[in-house]
């Protein structure tokens, strides 16, 4: 198993319950809210269990060690929660994409009236014209598509679709390290293109072009950082899921 | 009852349980246990992620509420899922005409 975010609370007490909810929760590599959400679950339930052991005449630690084996070792529930918190990690890179798109988009049609290339006069769409401009909008049209598609593979295979067309969360993930490793892509292509030398020209001296360079090129690379980073996240989600053998 | 023979009837039994009400993953769990009288018997760490994975499929939906200082989920089936429940127990009542046509034993001195 991977390395975990959520090491075991180093306050944790005797209790079997929390031995065994740290065990189990010190296993799974998902998002923070989505772990506490599981953890808060399994500790209910744990509750009851004792409570209702309790009340058939349990010793307190009979009982509790008795909810712990109801509830089955953290090697056979462990990788029934990585499948669910691997759902829960592809759909959230979806939506990462899909809000972040038009929102970095909108920023650089902002900026670009406004860049002039490196003092030639010339807008850097005239200049990419010369070096195949259709190609290159070609291109982010198809990345476009190709991100779009990734999106919905996501949402069908873990969302309502799912029960027709199965839940398939493994497809799910390498469909989101796809569309984060698209929109690195576009944004390494952007940035280069047009904030480089955007950065470079003297009619960005203003205070509004200097601004809107500087907006869209952050927007840009703040969504190249989440990208990688998210991208190496389902990497590692899918290695602990054939490690498990789920998925 | 061996849980490999429940792969495929999971959801099918957890819909039919929450058709009696809302409950919490352990209440469902005791639910589906006591109406068995103990044969399907998994384990209660397992259930949670089929009752999360229907929630994903519309099927179920789910609640947070505090109960003794702790937080408690509870899962209530939606329209949707009582449409897949209407489903399933048609498919199930075909599966089983099927076999039974097929698995009953001859008479006695009978053959086929």
């Amino acid at each position: 198993m991977t390395g975990s975010a959520h090491p075991p609370d180093p306050a944790s007490s005797t209790d079997p319950l929390v031995d065994y909810l740290d065990r189990v929760t010190a296993r799974l590599p998902g998002p923070r809210s989505a772990v506490r959400a599981i953890r808060d679950e399994l500790a209910d339930g744990l509750h009851e269990a004792r409570s209702r052991h309790r009340a058939r005449g349990m010793a307190p630690d009979a009982a509790a060690h008795e909810a712990v084996r109801e509830f089955g070792q953290p090697d056979v529930v462990v990788p029934a929660l990585l499948e669910d918190l691997a759902a829960v990690r592809a759909r959230r890179v979806g939506l990462l994409v899909v809000a972040s798109g038009p929102v970095v988009g909108a920023l650089w049609l902002w900026r670009l009236p406004s860049t002039d290339l490196a003092g030639t006069g010339r807008h850097p769409l005239e200049a990419l014209a010369g070096v195949g401009g259709p190609v290159l909008a070609g291109l982010l049209v198809l990345a476009i598509i190709t991100v779009v598609t990734a999106v919905v593979t996501i949402v069908a295979r873990t969302g309502i679709a799912s029960r027709w067309l199965g839940s398939h969360v493994s497809g799910a993930l390498q469909a989101a390290r796809f569309a984060t490793a698209v929109t690195i892509a576009v944004d390494l292509v952007v940035v280069a293109t047009l904030m480089i030398p955007g950065a470079a020209d003297p009619s960005a001296a203003g205070t509004g072009p200097a601004v809107a360079l500087v907006l869209a090129g952050t927007a840009s690379v703040v969504r190249l950082i989440g990208c990688v980073v998210a991208n190496h996240r389902c990497r590692t989600t899918l290695h602990g899921l054939a490690r498990s053998g789920t998925g | 009852m061996r849980a490999e023979r429940l792969k495929g009837h999971l959801d099918a039994l957890l819909l039919a349980t929450l058709e009696q009400g809302p409950q919490h993953g352990y209440g469902i769990i005791r639910s589906l246990h006591d109406s068995t009288d103990g044969r399907v018997d998994l384990p209660t760490g397992t259930v949670y992620p089929a009752l999360h994975r229907l929630e994903r499929a519309g099927l179920v939906t789910s609640t947070w509420s505090s109960h003794g200082g702790r937080r408690r989920r509870t899962y209530s089936l939606t329209p949707a899922g009582r449409r897949a429940l209407t489903d399933e127990r048609s498919q199930w009542q075909v599966f089983r005409d099927t076999l039974s046509n097929v698995l009953e034993p001859l008479p006695e001195g009978g053959t086929t």
